[in-house]
């Protein structure tokens, strides 16, 4: 029964495709009340609201402070003030009007570059704006760069985006006398349940994550809306529900990438780049501490990962994470990759046009050769497996007949490479254990919402049990039904979850082995496991698993094995993408036509899975490229809040995507997996830019382009 | 002429999935709020705007926006959501398709998707990709990059016209 490396239909569909999926708003207990909250219509300021029952406040959420819940200064438009508690929805939106606050403007920031000056503090409460300042350096470039044929200085901007999964954040919570009961649309119940744990001071909490209508990074930290509904449901002990409007998604949630680079290059004729130069700039928006936490990773990885793939010998690259009066930054979808691998293939795709180079010579003559694996990269990350010279050959031959195709259409095409760092620990939790029938239960401690990861567990259970993957049941999402859990991000589900489960269900199996050898009076080594079925070696004897299972529980011995899987380092996919674009000049239109993707993401567990991935992943990358961005005033307002004006692309502005796959650079861990979830939208968006500029012929700086400040 | 103060509730009748529903509300009501208490709960919520369409259901043979409509508006109205679909367990074809061609992740947008999907094939049956695209562009999806919702439409257009065959000659 081979089932690992299949295309294996969904075992999530069924509920999902019949409408019994069940989301946070789909919950009710009886008496179930409805929270709203009230938020800030200033970037920066002083605020008092009048307190009258029913209406809560900062003070009654986190007295004294000013998050998660501002309670004397609030520091950005959209910032949660005050929550009221009505009967339903409509009636919390009423009683939302009826509160007064006095705001007193303080000045604001809203440039990260003037944010850096420290002359406007964000928040009252910060020494410094300034939340890191890092800078990590190889080789000596500022000699380098005297030595070379050319020199290249500019500036790239990574726009801020707004991950906008289609179900907003949402929660539900109850306690009932002795535990809080926490449901929400999140990343991880385990992780939030730790959040809460800290937060609340109070340790019986139960977390559920129902079905999550998508994420992308945006429901990773603990919002300031969950640890105050989660601290109003503690102290009032009625069931309290909170789900937000689409248009306080946008204005105070999802909001990533955003960050820009100052570089200068210096390279030869042959387009070989001898010295990288510059400083990246994070906004991380206001500070609230979750999201600051999550996010200035992510510019430390952008700015450790902004060599890409290639052998740069001399560089030094200086990373601020920056406080301004914004919704803070968080994790989306690549998280901090997507635009380090902007920026380098920009930069690539710059010096390519100025020397007039082809985009994949100009790639192999910069590229980590083979037999230099595995490569650090002098920023602290280790690329593990992997041969980029030869994937860059084999995509050399789509690249050339979509040029061809290209050139005979009028179209314009466009090429971008990418490694990743994927699978991070520290570690992750499985459980699988057999019921007295026979039944199979594998339980994740991470978090799918969307991603299929439950399917290519069944799939590596029953490969590894050699049984059929109906007899597999996969769970998660519970902290009461599994030890523990870190979560679903950083595209290490499949890998290091999986991993945890490969590991219980070979667990699971020897102790099947072990009992058989009991019951049959035999030496492991003499017993052979076939499809669920032991059979002696040498003696006609043979035990079905069924006869196992039933001695086990009569005889008091568990089928329940928990495993913990630790992570030492990521693992690092790559591969390179290609798109045939359409550019009308006139209308200021751009249509992308023909999208390919190849990568290498080690062993691939369920190609439709991973295929469905790049598809989601390289839309969104495209997006970015072309239709999204958010668009904030000057006054720190957010003028695209709704999913019409932001620029959300629909299946008519989607491409046709072909994904190729070689599995050469298998990962260290179990599976020999590589995550994908990310890599589609890390590479798509340089691979579409790059594109549009090949075809103007003229440098292109900002995003998205079909805004028309590029042509 | 009927009319409902602010404040007051009125009666109103809602056939969904071929049941008759009664049910009393304020006129200010969305019917995807109501359609989703009286236990629809596929019928979802995306947006403030009426750009999404996770609502979408059929009203009267016509694919609409369910959170765009008022529930005392759609008094009297025959609805189709997605739990009305599959019959005696067995999924409909557009269902079957969104399984095969793994155009469904995190599930969301997948209950209106497949009614507006329901809704084209009615129109035209054999839907051109264009015509797909166009035809769902109504509908936003933000995990699958669309293309294997395409393929499951096209696919469920090609099972219809072949389960439809036998029927329209008889």
């Amino acid at each position: 029964m081979h089932y690992i490396g299949q295309p294996i239909k969904r075992i999530e569909d069924p509920r999902l495709i019949t409408g019994h999926g069940t989301y946070v708003d789909d919950l009710v207990f009886q008496g179930t009340k409805f929270v709203a909250f009230l938020r800030s219509t200033k970037p920066h300021a002083r605020i008092k609201i009048a307190k009258r029952e029913g209406i809560f406040t900062g003070e009654d959420i986190n007295p004294g402070k000013d998050f998660p819940i501002a309670t004397n200064e609030t520091t950005y438009i959209g910032q949660p003030i005050a929550a009221v508690i009505a009967k339903d929805r409509y009636e919390a939106y009423d009683l939302l009007e009826s509160i007064e606050v006095e705001y007193e403007d303080l000045p604001y920031v809203i440039d990260p570059y003037e944010a850096l000056k420290d002359e406007k503090k964000a928040y009252s409460g910060l020494k410094s704006n300034i939340y890191i300042n890092k800078t990590y350096s190889k080789g000596n470039p500022e000699e380098a760069i005297k030595n070379v044929d050319f020199v290249i200085e500019d500036e790239l901007i990574n726009q801020r985006m707004i991950a906008s999964p289609l179900e907003t954040r949402g929660i539900l919570a109850y306690f009932d006398g002795q535990r809080l009961n926490v449901w929400s649309s999140t990343q991880s119940a385990h992780f939030l349940r730790r959040n809460l744990v800290q937060f609340l001071n109070y340790s019986n909490i139960r977390v559920i994550q129902p079905d999550v209508g998508g994420a992308f990074g945006s429901k990773i930290i603990a919002h300031p809306e969950e640890y105050a509904v989660s601290k109003l449901a503690l102290k009032l002990g009625i069931p309290l529900k909170w789900v937000p409007t689409r248009t306080e998604e946008m204005i105070s949630a999802g909001h990533g990438r955003d960050k820009s680079m100052r570089f200068k290059v210096g390279f030869n004729k042959n387009g070989k780049i001898m010295a990288l130069m510059g400083t990246i700039v994070g906004d991380l928006g206001a500070p609230y501490s979750d999201a600051n936490d999550d996010e200035s990773g992510n510019v430390l990885s952008t700015t450790k990962m902004v060599l890409g793939p290639y052998d740069i010998p001399n560089a030094s690259v200086t990373a601020y994470a920056v406080h301004t009066n914004k919704v803070p930054t968080t994790s989306y979808r690549g998280a901090g990759r997507p635009e380090a691998t902007y920026f380098i293939e920009r930069i690539i795709n710059i010096i390519a046009n100025e020397l007039k180079m082809d985009p994949i010579e100009i790639r192999l003559n910069n590229v980590v050769k083979p037999n230099e694996m595995p490569y650090d990269n002098g920023f602290g990350i280790v690329y593990d497996t992997g041969d980029y010279v030869d994937i860059l050959n084999k995509a050399k031959k789509y690249y050339t007949e979509l040029s061809a195709e290209a050139k005979e259409k009028g179209y314009c095409t466009g090429l971008a490479m990418y490694v990743e760092i994927t699978g991070f620990g520290p570690w992750e939790v499985a459980r699988v254990f057999t019921k007295s029938d026979g039944k199979i239960i594998a339980i994740t401690g991470s978090g799918p919402h969307g991603q299929g990861d439950a399917t290519a567990f069944a799939q590596i259970v029953a490969e590894t049990l050699e049984i059929p993957i109906e007899n597999i049941e996969v769970k998660w999402g519970d902290t009461d039904i599994i030890e523990d859990g870190i979560g679903t991000w950083g595209s290490r589900t499949v890998t290091v979850g999986g991993s945890a489960m490969l590991k219980a269900a070979q667990e699971l199996k020897s102790r099947f082995i072990e009992i058989a050898s009991k019951m049959m009076n035999a030496d492991i080594e003499e017993l052979e496991y076939k499809e669920g079925t032991i059979t002696h070696k040498t003696e006609n004897k043979k035990l079905e698993l069924s006869d196992i299972i039933k001695y086990a529980y009569k005889n008091g011995i568990s089928l329940d094995v928990t495993s913990v899987y630790a992570v030492s380092k990521p693992t690092s996919p790559y591969g390179v993408h290609m798109a045939m674009i359409d550019v009308d000049k006139e209308l200021n239109k751009m249509r992308v036509i023909k999208y390919i993707a190849l990568d290498d993401i080690g062993k691939v567990i369920n190609p439709m899975l991973a295929e469905g991935q790049i598809h989601g992943g390289v839309l969104q990358g495209i997006a970015q490229a072309l239709y999204e961005g958010a668009k904030i005033a000057d006054d720190g307002s957010l003028l695209n809040s709704n999913l019409g004006d932001y620029g959300f692309p629909t299946a008519v502005e989607s491409p046709e995507i072909k994904w190729y796959y070689i599995e050469k650079g298998l990962s260290a861990h179990p599976t020999g997996s590589k995550g994908i979830g990310e890599a589609g939208a890390v590479v798509s968006t340089p691979v579409i830019v790059n594109a549009v500029e090949n075809c103007l012929g003229k440098r292109i700086k900002t995003m998205p382009l079909s805004l028309g400040d590029s042509l | 002429m009927k009319v409902i103060e602010n404040n007051e509730k009125t009666k109103i009748h809602l056939k969904i999935n071929g049941n008759v529903y009664e049910y009393e509300t304020e006129p200010r009501r969305l019917l995807v709020h109501v359609l989703r208490e009286l236990g629809f709960t596929g019928v979802h919520v995306g947006c403030d705007t009426s750009n999404c369409g996770a609502c979408t259901v059929i009203m009267n043979g016509k694919s609409v926006k369910s959170c765009t409509v008022l529930a005392v508006e759609a008094d009297g109205s025959e609805i189709l959501t997605v739990e009305g679909l599959a019959k005696d367990g067995k999924l409909h074809p557009i269902q079957e398709a969104f399984w095969e061609k793994h155009a469904l992740q995190c599930g969301y947008c997948t209950p209106g998707m497949i009614m507006e999907a329901y809704w084209l094939l009615n129109e035209n049956p054999n839907p051109t990709e264009t015509e797909i695209r166009e035809g769902i562009s109504g509908n936003l999806c933000r995990c699958t990059g669309y293309q294997n919702i395409v393929e499951a439409i096209k696919s469920a257009s090609q099972k219809l016209r072949i389960n439809q065959t036998p029927y329209q000659h008889q």
